[in-house]
Order: structure tokens, then sequence, then C-alpha cells
């Protein structure tokens, strides 16, 4: 198991933290560095978080979300903010499609 | 023709899809690579087992004497449970590579009985204990175990101590290509009643919960009786499953049990594990009262009196239950479901009657036709997408920010979602090239229209590499198998040139093409110094080398491989026997064929130049050696003698000159060639040599050089064993060949049995056993080089013995021996089954045969994987050849003999 922090570091999703900001992505750094990369498909992560076994969603735009039981889960998300300590399994990508989330 | 000849005629020409439904389903889905999304890429640990009841598959689906259409879309299989077991019996179980001492090893007793090839009939053989399964013992005793020891296997637990056990024999008859009757018979062997619940399964491969355009199909019972499941499909479309009796039906979904294997609350109380749950844990709210899902099973519960059997029918059709009932009666399991298999089988045995040479004896006939049983049986849908894989995981390789694949990063052009020949389906249930192009040679013998698919479809774009490559196996696509693709194309064409009269020159030039890619991957990539000397790594030989010859050296520096130059040498040979075929229509492969004349000259001169004193071959000892290169000039031959130093011997081919005739200016171009580089000629086999009918030999070794290996050979202190060529010679039992690099000392032993490195996985052994085809590969040069010399070329065999033959009479012993280790000896056992009594005597089990990887070096016992009848099946091959061939007449046509001998005798 990893914490949030590793997971989304192996994710290759955040550069670290710079100015304050508890996120920051690559693809955003090389997006900047490069001038002109085109826009890149972003997938976005499921995890499992630990503590409370609830499914845990990292939108393509960085933000983290839980997913409570019940029909629609997506629809009826709610924002969730990890902590140094929140632990978070990964799910394989292709799971996002079980949870009905649009991306 | 047979009835079941006129069915594959039919399949051919796309008139009815005979072959649509077939045993498509692997032996193991779980702890494959395309279910392995972990960091580190440990498949075995990512999907275990243990999770396989509980977790929808990605990218296939697995089960018990399982049957499936050729997309896999829906899938049939055996479930059972004997009452004490902790789960139902849904899957094969088996140790994983770290849990076992020599390797991953499936631990149940299965046979493959019987098959067609468009499985119009098949059988299937389960042996099930009636005590609970020793799932824990079988982990535990063998994790104790180390290299040196033997495996514990599922009879050294006792478990079927007093035959308390059931044989499940499960029958598939086709009445049409899509009415098929499902037969499954169960034997109390014991000495008690005893109870069993049979839950034939019928379920949706997961395809709708992994992509979101994928619209959900479905699966309900009919009526409020049960007795029918419907299974629609958006593009499968409807079908049928008759379950006799008043079983009731029990329905859930395959979906994941996420709450047990991820830990959070599963989207559906009905989950793939509910039908287990609901029995085994008694958990009723576990499957659906509507009685609808993607997974059903009929409940059978059994109590079969002791050397009772009863019988269980069911019936997977296209037709309706209104349909059906007004051709076979009242109902699907009138007495024209028995009339189904009864004829089916009757067919069965009149097609291996076609096939089967008149003078084999009853054991030799069984054994062929389990091996060719084994081989049908072996055919799975094999289904990875490795685009999407990569981007699932985070992998995307277009994506800047990637996260690293563990493997098969640079493959992602791949979408694999065919029908394969499988190596092994549960020990190997992916494909691998070279074992593929070897399962053709036997394939053929029941289907060459699947062979020739099989060996064009590595050579598509969605399977070959834009780089040449043609992909080893999903652990390591970039691995490096031998080039024997090109060998098994032109043995193909050839028997189906000559059954049909003509050859199917589209489809010899399509693989040639493609085949040339490859040729060119192999010059550009396995050449480093430009000097035809190849190297290529463990070329599928694992632990053969004394290092690893795969990864970096301890020395540094790198190796001259005599297998990886002599396999190019004969790839050189194959594709000049192609090109010389095609250019007897097509002017313009003439000039190809000139290229791979000069090519494989270049090669097999460069075998016995290169490196002057530290060339690969020794003279001192008569055999060819690997050269190890090492970072400071120095260069030294390892002196193993094992079949990487055999290799040279096998690429050798006899041509008939026809090409050279049809195009006096190609020959005027190849004579010049030859007379302006008479070194090249010099210390191998004179192409300017005519032998037996004028034939020309192309052969790395001269005559001088073929006997001294061939005396090494068939010797049996050496090579040869009572059961066919060792891979290493026993000379190294007490002379191991040891390395010191540093302070760091190599060694190589001859082994016989089972291998005690851990080297590529452990569970493969190449220094001493038995390999069914390298033994092939030896039957077929010494039939090249009989064509050639004929029958004054007499060698002692064995050597020493006094005994001459000539080398038709030697392949010939050869493969006797090899045949031998199947079948009963004068004292009624099976060199295959060693001291396993009850393998040797039991009469419902001495007649079930295994095909394992590889053989024992002394006594011939099977080792490795227990059902690889994938290219062991060769040994159906060789059996036939050799009962149908006429040396004389050989001698006297060439190399087309025997398939113009096989086309003369089909009905």
């Amino acid at each position: 198991m990893l914490t949030w922090a590793a997971v989304v570091l192996e994710a290759g999703l955040l550069g670290g933290k710079h100015d304050g900001s508890p996120m920051r992505y690559l693809m955003d750094e090389a997006s900047r560095d490069e001038g002109q990369s085109p826009p890149m498909k972003r997938l976005g992560a499921v995890f499992v978080e630990r503590l409370t076994r609830q499914w845990v969603v990292l939108d393509p735009e960085g933000k983290f979300w839980i997913l409570p039981a019940g029909d629609d889960p997506w629809r009826n998300r709610l924002p969730f903010h990890p902590t140094e300590d929140t632990g978070l399994d990964p799910v394989p990508g292709h799971y996002k499609h079980v949870l009905g989330l649009p991306f | 023709m047979t009835a079941e000849h006129l069915r594959l005629e039919a399949d051919r020409q796309r008139r009815l899809p005979w072959k649509k439904w077939g045993p498509y389903l692997s032996e193991r889905q779980w702890g494959t690579v395309r279910e392995d999304y972990s960091e580190g890429g440990d498949a075995w640990q990512y999907f275990s087992h243990d999770q396989a009841r509980s977790r929808a598959y990605r990218w296939g689906e697995d089960g018990l004497a399982g049957f499936s259409d050729d997309q896999q879309q829906l899938c049939f299989a055996l479930a059972l449970w004997n009452g004490k077991d902790p789960i139902l019996k849904e899957r094969l179980f088996g140790l994983t590579n770290s849990e076992a001492n020599h390797g991953e090893d499936v631990k149940e007793y299965y046979f493959y009985l019987d098959s067609t090839p468009t499985h119009s009939y098949m059988k299937y053989l389960y042996k099930y204990p009636q005590a609970a399964f020793p799932y824990a013992d079988l982990v535990e005793t063998n994790r104790g175990r180390g290299r040196n020891e033997f495996e514990y296997e599922l009879l050294d637990t006792h478990v079927f101590d007093g035959d308390r056990y059931f044989d499940v024999f499960v029958e598939y008859a086709k009445a049409t290509p899509e009415d098929i009757v499902i037969k499954i018979s169960v034997h109390n062997r014991g000495p008690e009643t005893a109870e069993l619940h049979v839950l034939p399964t019928l379920w949706f491969r997961n395809r709708w919960s992994w992509q979101g355009n994928v619209e959900r199909p479905l699966l309900n019972q009919v009526g409020a009786s049960g007795g029918v499941v419907k299974a629609v499909d958006p593009e499968l479309g409807e079908r049928y499953l008759y379950c006799e009796g008043d079983a009731p039906l029990l329905f859930t979904e395959n979906e994941t049990n996420t709450e047990r294997i991820f830990g959070a609350p599963s989207r559906s109380p009905y989950v793939k594990d509910g039908i287990n749950n609901y029995l085994v844990s008694g958990q009723r709210d576990a499957v659906n009262p509507d009685k609808k899902g993607t997974k059903a099973a009929a409940h059978y519960h059994l109590s079969v009196g002791p050397s009772e059997c009863q019988v269980v029918r069911l019936r997977l059709s296209e037709m309706a239950p209104t349909a059906l009932a007004p051709t076979n009666g009242a109902s699907p399991f009138g007495k024209g479901f028995e009339e189904v298999v009864l004829t089916r089988q009757k067919e069965a045995d009149e097609f291996y009657a076609s096939v089967t040479p008149a003078t084999f004896d009853a054991d030799q006939a069984n054994m062929m036709r389990q091996a060719l049983a084994g081989m049908l049986w072996s055919k799975q849908f094999y289904h990875y997408d490795v685009d999407k894989w990569l981007e699932e995981r985070g992998s995307d390789p277009f994506k800047a920010s990637r996260r690293a694949a563990p493997r098969n990063d640079h493959w992602h052009h791949m979408y694999n979602g065919d029908v394969i020949s499988m190596p092994d389906k549960w020990e190997y249930p992916w494909y691998a090239a070279w074992d593929l192009a070897f399962h053709v040679l036997a394939l053929t013998l029941v289907d060459p229209d699947f062979g020739k698919q099989q060996l064009k479809l590595m050579l598509r774009e969605r399977y070959m590499h834009p780089n040449g490559q043609i992909p080893a196996y999903e652990w390591n696509f970039s691995d490096v198998n031998p080039p024997v693709h090109a060998w098994s194309t032109i043995f193909t064409y050839r028997l189906a040139k000559s059954e049909r009269g003509e050859g199917d020159k589209e489809w010899l030039k399509s693989i040639f093409q493609k085949l040339l890619l490859n040729f060119t991957w192999w010059v550009n990539r396995k050449d480093r110094s430009d000097r035809n000397v190849f190297e290529g790594g463990f070329l599928g030989l694992d632990n053969i080398g004394v290092f690893d010859r795969s990864a970096p050296l301890p020395t540094g520096g790198y190796l001259e491989q005599a297998d990886g130059t002599a396999w190019m040498a004969l790839f050189c040979e194959n594709m000049l026997e192609i090109a010389c075929e095609l250019s007897l229509s097509d002017p313009e492969y003439a000039d190809m064929a000139l290229k791979f004349v000069e090519h494989f000259y270049w090669i097999a001169s460069a075998m016995t130049h290169a490196g002057q004193d530290t060339g690969m071959w020794d003279e001192e000892d008569g055999f060819f050696y690997d050269v190890l290169r090492l970072p400071d000039g120095k260069a030294q031959r390892l002196k193993v003698r094992s079949m990487v130093g055999l290799l040279p011997l096998c690429a050798a081919t006899v041509f008939d000159g026809k090409m050279m005739t049809m195009y006096p200016e190609v020959r005027d171009r190849f004579r010049r060639f030859l007379e302006a580089r008479p070194e090249i000629r010099a210390a191998i086999h004179d192409p300017a040599k005519a032998g037996v009918a004028g034939r020309g030999l192309a052969s790395i070794l001269d005559e001088a050089k073929l006997r001294r290996v061939l005396a090494i050979m068939l010797d049996e202190k050496e090579f040869l064993s009572p059961f066919g060529i060792r891979s290493l010679s026993r000379y190294h039992a007490d002379h191991p060949y040891v390395f010191w690099a540093g302070d760091q000392e190599f060694r190589v032993s001859y082994l016989p049995a089972e291998s005690d490195t851990g080297m590529f996985g452990g569970n493969s052994n190449w220094r001493g056993p038995i390999w069914m085809p390298m033994n092939a590969l030896i039957v077929r040069a010494l039939i090249q080089y009989y064509l050639y010399f004929g029958d004054d070329f007499t060698v002692e065999c064995p050597t020493g013995s006094g005994h001459r033959m000539n080398l038709y009479q030697v392949a010939e012993e050869i493969s006797r021996r090899l045949a031998s280790m199947f079948l009963r000896d004068k004292d009624g056992r099976r060199p295959i089954y060693g001291g396993t009594e009850k393998f040797q005597n039991d009469p419902h089990w001495r007649d079930c045969l295994l095909f394992h990887e590889y053989f024992h070096g002394d006594n011939g016992a099977g080792l490795g994987a227990n059902h690889q009848t994938g290219w062991t099946g060769v040994v159906a091959r060789l059996m036939q050849l050799f009962a149908t061939v006429d040396p004389e007449k050989m001698l006297e046509v060439g190399k087309t003999a025997y398939a113009d001998l096989l086309a003369a005798q089909k009905p």
C-alpha cells in the first residue's frame, strides 16, 4: 500500500510542492517549458481509501473525490482532501468504467 | 472423404462455421501478464488463484473443460463441489512460480481424451477427489522442498487413496455448428456412495465493465419452471442452454466482488463468486432471485453409488425452445441427443482411422489420437490489446507523464484477439512464437488450414513488430526465439500442395514477404560484428549455457552463439526453399533465391572460419561451441557439449536443382560467386558436389565433420539416451564444465531431470533432458543428409555398438526411441510415468496419456509442464512419417516423397 502522495508521484502526476500548492503536475510543467506541447489526454485514477474502504477518484483535473455507495456514485461525488497520512490503494485503470466515471 | 473431412471443407469454404465453437477457454487466466496491473510486474502475485473466483478478468476467461465461441463472448465450463472443499472447483489449481520448488505447476489430474479438428466431438476427463482438496498441503509441502528434491504431487497427498474420487467425463458433440450437445458422465470410483454437486456454468466474458460503449449482455431463465437459460448478446445474438431435469438455475453477475478484492463496496449484490457463496457458504442472497445476470449455473446435486455412473445432459443451441422441440421429439434430450453423441463419436473414429497408419497397434493409435486431441484442446482465444493495457496502467506510450511499464513497452502496436494454439493452457496459457511453429507440424496432420492460418497470424501487422521482429511471448515480446517459422511454412506448403495438387502460392508469397522483414531484423540486430556470426541470447534454451545468455555477461564482452548462427543458416536454407518454389512460376523469386544461397554460404563459412583458432568448431573435440569474446580482444570456446553444438548439424537441406536448371543465368552467377571465393567452400560441404539423383546439399558440416558430430551424438555415454537425444551430453555427469569469472564459479553439470537453478523461472531444464522439438529438427536433418548421401553413407548407431545404419535408419531409430516413452514396454509400463504406480497399473489411469514439456534424460519420465501437448505433440508427426514413408521411394523422389505419399493415402 502507498500513501496518496507516493501514489500520485509514482503515477507521474505530481511534480512536488513548489509554491505552497499541494499539487503540481508534471504535464503542466512540461507544457509550460516546451510552450507548444499539444493538449494531452489525462486519464485520472481510481483508489480505495485504506481506513474507510471507500472509492476515491483522482480526476483528470487533479482533484480528488470520494464516491459514496449507491447508484450513480460519480454524480453524488464529494470532494476529498488527502493528507500525508491518507493511504490509497491503487485499483487498475480499467475499473473507472465500473464506477461509471465519465473520463 | 469422412464426415469430419467434409466439415473441414465446409468450414474452409466458409459455408458452415464448424470451428466457431471450440475449447477456446483458457485453463488459467489468473497470474498472466495480461491481467497484471502491478507496479513491478509480479503477475503471479497480483492476480492469484484465490482471487480468481471473485475477480472479473479483463482479457479472457478460464474454466474446467471449457468451451466458447471464437471471440469468447459466451463461455461454458464445468464447476464441481464435493461438499467438503472450501470453494467450488471452477478452475484448475496449481502452484505459482515462487510457491513451487521447480516453478509453476498445475496440481490436478485432467486429460484431453479426444477431439476432432472442427470440435464436432470432444472428450475430456477430470479426476475430482471426494475428500477435501489438499490446497494448503500442496502449497506448504512444496514450499518446504528444495531445487534438488522432487515436486510434491497431488497423488503424494494420498487424496486419491482408496479410489475415493470421481471420474468426470465431459463430452461435446455438435449436431450443427450452432447446436451443441453436452454430456457429463460422473463415475464414482470409490467404495462408498458419495455426493457431488455438478454445476454446468454459462457466462459472458466481461467486456461491458471496462469500456463505456459496450452493451451489457443478459442471461435469464426462460419460464418459471427452469430448465432453460436464454443468453442474449447484441453481437452474438440469442443462444439457449437447455438443462435436463429440474435442476434449479442460479444467477449472478460476472463482476468483481470489489468488497473482497479491494475492500470497497461492490456495485451489485451479485458478483462473480455469488454461486460459490450461495452453495458453499450458504449465503442465500448471493444469487439473483429474479433469475437473471451474466453468469448462471444449473445445480445438480448427485448421490453416486460405488461403481455407479450418473449422467447430466445439456444442450447449447441457437434454437429457441419452440424451434428445437419439433426436430427432436418432445425434448432436446430425446433420442436425438444420444444419436448426436454416438454419431459424432463414430465419425471421430472414422476420421482418426483415416489419419492413423494401418500398421499401428491399438496402443500406438491411442497415443497418436491423444497427442492430437491434446493439441486441439490447447486452442485458446488469446486477447491482448497492448496499447489499451499500457494506457490502463498509466503507461500510455504517447503520454509525456507516463509511468514505466514493467514489460512490453515497445509493443503498443499489438492487438491480439484470435484463437491460437497454446503450449499448455495452464502452465503456458500464452503463445510462444517458436513453439507455435512446431505445433503446426503436428496440427497439419488433421487440420492444414488451421496450421496455415496460425503461421500467417504471427506475421500480421497486429503481431509482428514494425521493425520485423516476431513477438516471442507475453512475458517479454522482445525476447528472441529461434527462427523456425520458415521451416514450418515450407513444410506446411508442401503437404497442402501434394494434397490439393497445387500449392497455395499466394499464402506462401505473403509469408515470404513478411519473413524477409524478420530475416532482415535478425541480420541487422543480432550480428554485432557484421561477420555473419549471430547472437540471440537464450534462444529458447533457458539454462543451457554457462551463463544466462540473455543477461550481460559477468566477464563483459559477448557470445558468438553456435546455435544462433546455425539457426540463421537454417533460416537461409528455408527461405531459399521458399524462393525456389515461388521462382518456378515467378522469375522475380529466382533472384531472391540467389540472395539466400549466397547468404547461407556467408554464414556457413563464418561458422567454421570466423575467429580462426577460436572459431566455433573445435577440431580437437570434433564439436561446435559458443565462443566468448572478451572486452580485451581475447576469445575462448565455452566447451559445453550441448544441443547448442548439435544445431549446426540441423542446418542441412537438399535441393533438387530445378530452379538452377530453369534459370541458367542464376546458376552462372552462383558458379561465379563460388569460383571467386574458394575459401568459402574450403571448410564446409562443397555445394558443387552432387549427391544421389544429382541433388545438391546446403550444409555447414562437410562429411568429415558430420561423421565426427554424429559419433558424439549417437554415443549412449553422451547424447543418445534410450528415449531420444539429450539436450546435454551425459559426459558432463562426471566432467562438469567449470568457468571462473573473477572469483565467481559457473558450473554446468548433467542434470537429467529438473533444473537446480532459478534461471528463467527454474521450471525448465536444458541440461540433460530430452526435448521433442530439437529431436524433430535432428530427425529432419538426418533425412536431408540421407537424401543426399543415400544408403551407402552409414555410421555406427549406437556409437561403438558395431551396428551400422544409414541416416534414414538412424532417424527412424531416434523416432522409435522418442515414441517408446509413451508406449507400454514389455512389462506394460510407460516410461513417461516413471515410478508413479497409479498411472502404471490402474485401469482408470494407465491409458490416459500426458504429453510433458520435456523428459528425463535417462529413464524418459515426463517432466516440466504436464500438458504441453504443444510441441511434444510433434511425436505424432514423427510416428506417422516413419510408418508412411518407404525409404527407397523417398530416395528416388526426394523431399516431396512424404507429402506425396500422404496425399495418395487421403480418403
